[in-house]
């Protein structure tokens, strides 16, 4: 899996999960603030990047500031996908 | 003795803070003399009540044996589920027996703040096996479920993150912000707790529906109480957090807060961002995950949307059963579920929502809608709900 | 996803001095509040205390002592008028008899040793023990042979005839005085509260006490929930509690009667403070409330009557038949409007109504079941005073019969009553005074449960005698 196709992957489960295709172009504004996601779904994306990735990430782990916009979620997921 | 209730309670504090002071500032830990400290808070606590104490013990040693046992079996590698099955139900059994006990009028293993410290060995079970944590002292574990700050009523803290806390060493600088933080929180929370509850709670007069006055009489009534309830709860427990984060930031413990405005809540899903947020994080973390994923693994639902709605109202029911396994608190975790279910959906589905929900008059209207809900919530949770459902029925 | 952390680490240390400086205001400001409430609870109730000024009851009664040339009249022994063959001042001295001036509470309460007095209208309005203590040891100080009588109602009075207590021994001297203890509604339990209290204060005279005890008590179940609430004096469980001379078992029992009727475990404990915790919420409200303290004691000096004249005569002795003479004809001049020696407003308000609805009704079925309960709560009293060495007179009061005998409470039920009260009294070796035989006499009772004018004669001359009024010091 390369890099690429890891960011076309998680971007189309934020756009279903934010339920807003915002996410292709804003790449860095925090979702939260934006209101596009909360304590909920955030866990609805963690699932879907086991599902999708193989990667476990659990709530717990992160600090929310790591992974609070598009380009910071991509980067936790390479990170442990091509560690 | 009651914490952060009675005067002794307070000059106790402000004795046992003065040591703690010294080592903040000295800039050593400070943990050392925490655990003693809240030893002998909790044997004030305890006072003259001694099955609450021996129940506490009970729970101390159990989960602490359970606890050792599984991590050992994680640390060898052999990490076996089995031994975690039985852990974890070791460790809720007691807090079950309890409330089950209480539908029969019975105190079987109960005490003071056994739901919170619950919830505490319950994480760092799972967290075990999840593979977060691979080290616990013995130490730092009891010094986790037995810090006696949020003892009786939380905020519930995470093991890792206050172990951080207890461990770590404060500049004097640092330290200086966090005692007078700390100070400062505690003087907050009494005045929320001991004033503006105290007001609210004044306003408070929950009765049945009466004939002498017209229905539209009774409902405003009714109205008038589920909004003084609401605000009572909200400083009196608002208070208390506020109070146990200030004892706790003494002590060089940075326990998260638990109240974040809740009632600028434009939805009930940001409600809970905002209200007893310890707990419902808790829960969000470790039970509505677990489902989730359970549920996407095995390909339970064909929606996420249907997966995520069945989990708000597991998520939730578990919340109301958690208070107590009467009907009150039930339809209260219930209701709650199925609002967030709710919510979600008409949130996801609703073209009207996505259309307007930047617009401003929108949002007010959504606040409007969600306070209301909230406080009728409140009615259920408070009991008044019950007595004037009771009063139609029998009326 | 995790929380965010509240207290961000990227904030705080900059390793400057800004933290320890709003540190300092902010304990600063603590300190200030602190010393400012302390402060003004103690000088502030200084100022209130000096500034009282009731008016003087002794205004013109008799000139400030003075180095007296002139025995007879007032002097600095017998304010009381005891003839000067006597020993000058009672040897009886008492523990800690004067209250310590340093206090602004300790000076108001000195005022009575300067100035000892009754209190009108009634004793048992005066909750705080330190206050009938103070009063009981000034007028003891000052010659006054004050003497402990408990009971209820028949205590209270409006307009009291010849023969109470409080005119009888009050206005003339015959030796002692009565210190009257008790209200409506206050039965054994309370009373062996109050008596656990006032000897903890040192204040029970010559260690003896006489309890004027009511058939009501012990009708229903006892004592209810709500008089015993109403009647609940905080100060007397406090001191009953740290009396060293009453055992552990008799404190054991109190308690569990009191949270039986109604008093909550956290008040209790507040006011018999075990663990350390206890020890300091008590101590913290003793602080704060300390100015209600001194309200009761001002209250008292303003309740403050002058001593009737008659203290001040020679001492005497009644003449008994000339005393029951008096009594009957004030008797017979209260009752005009009837035969049964019912006073008549109370006739006319209370016995004729019911009399004419009586005597045509059935007769109700007898009553039997005299309360167990004030039975123990009883016993309790007797055993208190043994503890602390009292030696008690139980007075037993008769009742109207020509009413009773027409309730469940008829003739053989009453006397299960009276042998009820007898037998506790011979288990615990007690004497009483019984009056039970008088339930037929017309003047005894001056209406269907309280002592009347020929009544508190008799009981007047036994407490003569058990107090030993003939013998002085």
């Amino acid at each position: 899996m390369t890099e690429e196709e890891i960011e076309k992957r998680t971007l189309e489960l934020l756009a279903e999960v934010c339920d807003d295709e915002v996410v292709y172009e804003e790449r860095d504004i925090d979702l939260f603030e934006a209101g596009l996601l909360d304590s909920m779904a955030a866990i609805e994306v963690l699932v879907g990047i086991e599902e999708a990735f193989g990667v476990e990430i659990a709530p717990t782990e992160v600090e929310r500031e790591e992974m609070n916009s598009v380009n910071k979620i991509i980067h936790q997921i390479v990170v442990r996908a091509l560690a | 003795m009651s914490f952060y209730l009675q005067p002794s309670f307070f000059i106790l504090l402000a004795v046992a803070v003065v040591p703690a002071a010294v080592l903040g500032f000295a800039g050593r830990r400070i943990k050392y003399y925490g655990f003693v400290a809240s030893l002998f808070f909790l044997s004030m606590l305890f006072g003259r009540d001694l099955q609450g104490f021996l129940a506490f013990l009970f729970f101390v040693v159990l989960a602490f044996g359970v606890t050792r046992w599984e991590l050992a079996s994680w640390k060898r590698g052999q990490k076996s589920m089995a031994k975690f099955y039985v852990s974890l139900a070791a460790v809720i059994a007691p807090l079950v027996i309890y409330k089950v006990g209480a539908v029969f009028d019975e105190n079987l293993l109960g005490f003071i703040g056994i739901s919170y410290i619950t919830f505490k060995a319950v994480q760092v079970v799972l967290e075990i096996r999840d593979g977060l944590i691979k080290e616990l002292s013995a130490f730092d574990y009891l010094y986790f479920l037995l810090f006696f700050a949020p003892f009786t009523s939380g905020p519930i803290d995470r093991s890792r993150r206050f172990s951080e806390d207890a461990n770590r060493t404060y500049t004097a600088p640092e330290y200086a912000d966090l005692l007078s933080r700390g100070i400062l929180l505690l003087l907050a929370g009494a005045c929320y707790q001991m004033v503006f509850g105290t007001i609210c709670h004044h306003f408070y007069t929950p009765e049945a529906f009466s004939a002498d006055h017209s229905l539209l009489y009774n409902m405003a009534a009714a109205w008038k109480d589920a909004f003084a309830y609401g605000f009572y709860l909200f400083f009196d427990f608002a208070g208390y957090s506020l109070m146990a984060m200030g004892a706790s930031y003494c002590f060089g413990i940075r326990t998260p807060r638990n109240f974040r405005a809740p009632f600028i809540a434009k939805d009930v899903k940001e409600f809970w961002d905002r209200w007893h947020m310890t707990l419902s994080f808790w829960l969000r973390d470790f039970v509505f995950m677990r489902f989730v994923r359970s549920a996407t693994r095995h390909k339970w639902f064909k929606s996420r949307l249907t997966c995520a709605c069945v989990g708000y109202i597991i998520d939730f029911g578990l919340m109301g059963v958690w208070h107590g396994i009467t009907v009150d608190y039930i339809v209260y975790g219930f209701f709650y579920g199925f609002l967030l279910a709710a919510t979600d959906i008409y949130q996801k589905k609703c073209p009207f929502h996505k259309k307007h929900k930047k617009d401003t008059w929108y949002k007010l209207v959504c606040w409007a809608v969600t306070i209301n809900l909230v406080m009728f919530a409140m009615s259920i949770f408070s009991g008044q709900a019950h007595i004037i459902v009771a009063g139609l029925i029998h009326g | 996803m995790g929380k965010a952390k509240l207290c961000s680490n990227a904030g705080a240390p900059r390793g400057d001095r800004l933290p320890l400086v709003r540190l300092g205001f902010v304990l600063g400001a603590c300190v200030l509040c602190a010393v400012g409430l302390v402060g003004f609870k103690l000088f502030g109730n200084a100022q209130d205390a000096s500034a009282t000024s009731a008016a003087d009851p002794y205004e013109g009664l008799f000139a400030p002592a003075q180095p007296s040339g002139d025995p007879g009249q007032v002097n600095d022994e017998g304010r009381y008028g005891r003839s000067k063959d006597d020993d000058s001042r009672s040897q009886r001295r008492h523990h800690g008899s004067r209250p310590d001036e340093s206090s602004p509470r300790g000076r108001l309460l000195a005022q009575f040793y300067d100035r000892p007095f009754y209190v009108y209208p009634q004793v048992g309005d005066i909750g705080d023990i330190e206050v009938l203590a103070t009063m009981i040891n000034s007028r003891q100080d000052a010659g006054d042979n004050p003497r402990l009588l408990m009971g209820s109602s028949e205590l209270s009075y409006i307009d009291p005839m010849a023969s109470h207590p409080s005119r009888f021994f009050g206005e003339h001297n015959y030796g002692i005085d009565t210190v009257q203890v008790g209200k409506a509604g206050y039965q054994s339990l309370w009373q062996a509260m109050e008596l656990g209290a006032l000897d903890q204060a040192d204040a029970v005279p010559d260690r003896k006490v006489a309890l004027i005890v009511g058939m009501q008590w012990f009708m229903g179940d006892g004592c209810t929930t709500e008089s015993f609430l109403n009647s609940f004096s905080e100060d007397a469980y406090r001191r009953f509690m740290e009396n060293p001379r009453i055992s552990e078992q008799s404190k054991e029992v109190l308690r569990s009667r009191a949270l039986e009727l109604g008093k909550g475990e956290t008040e209790l404990n507040a006011l018999a403070p075990r663990t350390l915790s206890e020890r300091i919420d008590a101590g913290f409200e003793d602080f704060v409330s300390r100015e209600q303290d001194e309200g009761a004691v001002e209250q008292a000096l303003q309740d403050n009557v002058a001593i009737p004249e008659g203290r001040f005569a020679d001492r005497a002795v009644p003449d008994w038949d000339e005393e029951f003479a008096r009594a009957r004809a004030e008797g017979a001049r209260a009752c005009t409007t009837n035969d049964a020696g019912v006073y008549d407003e109370y006739f006319e308000e209370y016995y004729k109504p019911w009399l004419e609805g009586a005597q045509s009704q059935e007769k109700p079925e007898r009553f039997v079941d005299w309360s167990q309960k004030e039975l123990e709560d009883f016993k309790l009293f007797l055993q208190v005073c043994r503890e602390v060495g009292v030696e008690p007179l139980i007075v037993i009061m008769p009742v109207k019969a020509s009413y009773y005998d027409y309730t469940a409470y008829d003739r053989e039920s009453r006397q299960l009553y009276y042998d009820l009260v007898r037998g506790a009294c011979d288990e615990l070796g007690v004497d009483y005074a019984d009056y039970s035989g008088f339930e037929d006499d017309t003047y005894f009772m001056r209406d269907v449960m309280h002592l009347g004018w020929e009544g508190w004669l008799h009981v007047n001359r036994d407490l003569m005698e058990f107090f030993e009024a003939g013998e002085q010091p």
